[in-house]
Formats: C-alpha cells, structure tokens, sequence
C-alpha cells in the first residue's frame, strides 16, 4: 500500500478533521472509545488543538481534536505547531 | 389514541432511565436524548432494559463538527493562486520548514483548510523525509 506522507492512501488527500470537543478528557473518552474498536491511534499535541490521528478501514487518515489554544485569534502562524501529546 | 406524558411514564419499567449515563464517568450524557432511546437500550434476558452492547461507545464521543481538511497539491504557488485568488478563500497561515510546504485558509476557525505540497513521485519510501518519529509517534508537521 503506497502512503503518501504517511498517511492517507489518497494521493490528493491528506486527512480529514472532526472537532469532538474542548477538553482534555473529551479527547480521552474519544480515545477509549477508538482503542475500544481496536483503532491505532497516533496522539498529536498542535498548540491550538490536541489531536488523535488514525485511518478509517481505507487507509484514509483522520483527525479527531479539541480546541487546546485561542492562541490562533491573535496570531493565526501559531496554527502550525507541533508536539508529542501524552494523554 | 392520544397518551398524555403521566400515562406514558407509568408505562416506561421501574429500570427506565431517561438519562444514559457515560461509561466512562458515570454522569448523564446531556445529547444523548436526542438520539430515539431505541438506539441505546435491549432487553435484557429477564426483561430490563439495558444498554446495548453495540452501542455504548458510540454515546461517549460526539463529532461536533468538520474540523478542516488538508489536500495534497504538486505546486503550491498555483494552487495558493487558485484557492485564494480564484475561490477568494483567506490565507491565514504558512508553514514552509523541515521540508514541509503548507498553506492554511480560514473561514472563520483556525483553519478550514490547508494545501500541502507533495511532489508527484513521492510515496512510503521516498517521502520518509517529511515524517518524523517522535516519541514512538509520527509527528506531522502541520498544524492540528
């Protein structure tokens, strides 16, 4: 299977973004919840939001996150941060 | 036959509950009235009604909505030149480091969708470069 940037299968798609919440521990009950269906999960700490990135059963990659930062209001290039996340 | 509330309550069993609770922290799950109760309760072999096994998980985390979508584009100048200058979407943001090319537009949120640029031939064996292990996770260098 190619992977392009190692993620989706689809040459022209990267991932697709769902907002499921504001917290912490909405983004843990999402991951129980995924670990649960037997989802490998790669957590992904942005500034503005804490992510959990995994494929659907196609390989394309998907975005769970919630709303970490308003940092992003007052200075839209801190969208591009990046970090591990331990939750 | 119209069932007024009282009589419709006296009919639900003593085990009814109208507020499905997490799994997870025991508290009511506010949204999960609105789904029909249908899809959250079976009976159980002695008759109560208790929450379906194929359900629970899917009560716990709510979607609340697109987030954003990132596309993959082999010339980042011309399609900058399409999305905003033909759609009239607003850029927001620009990441250009670690060998990453990305554009973010936004329509309100941080953003509602980025262009990155991956050139055409790349794939799992070429494109390594661009992602990067860290902490056992792979780390994408794009905003979240």
């Amino acid at each position: 299977m190619v992977r392009w940037f190692g993620g989706s299968v689809v040459r022209w798609l990267d991932h697709v973004a769902y907002c499921v919440g504001t917290s912490l521990d909405e983004l843990r009950d999402a991951r129980d919840h995924l670990e649960g269906a037997g989802v490998k999960l790669d957590p992904i700490g942005h500034e503005v939001t804490k992510s959990l990135y995994f494929d659907d059963p196609d390989g394309i990659n998907i975005e769970f996150y919630v709303g970490a930062s308003e940092a992003w209001k007052t200075d839209p290039q801190r969208v591009a941060q990046v970090a591990p996340l331990a939750l | 036959m119209k069932v007024s509330g009282q009589a419709l309550k006296e009919l639900r069993p003593a085990s009814f509950s109208l507020a499905p609770q997490s799994h997870h922290s025991g508290q009511p799950i506010p949204w999960a009235g609105y789904y029909p109760l249908a899809f959250h309760f079976q009976k159980s072999a002695d008759g109560r009604n208790i929450p379906k096994q194929s359900q629970p998980q899917s009560v716990i985390t709510k979607i609340q909505s697109l987030g954003h979508v990132v596309l993959r584009v082999t010339d980042l100048k011309k399609s900058e030149a399409f999305y905003n200058g033909v759609l009239g979407l607003p850029i927001c943001a620009r990441f250009d480091e670690q060998g990453m090319n990305i554009t973010f537009f936004t329509l309100g949120n941080h953003h509602d969708l980025a262009i990155s640029e991956v050139p055409e031939a790349t794939s799992e064996s070429s494109g390594g470069s661009v992602v990067r292990w860290f902490g056992g996770s792979v780390v994408r260098w794009f905003g979240g």
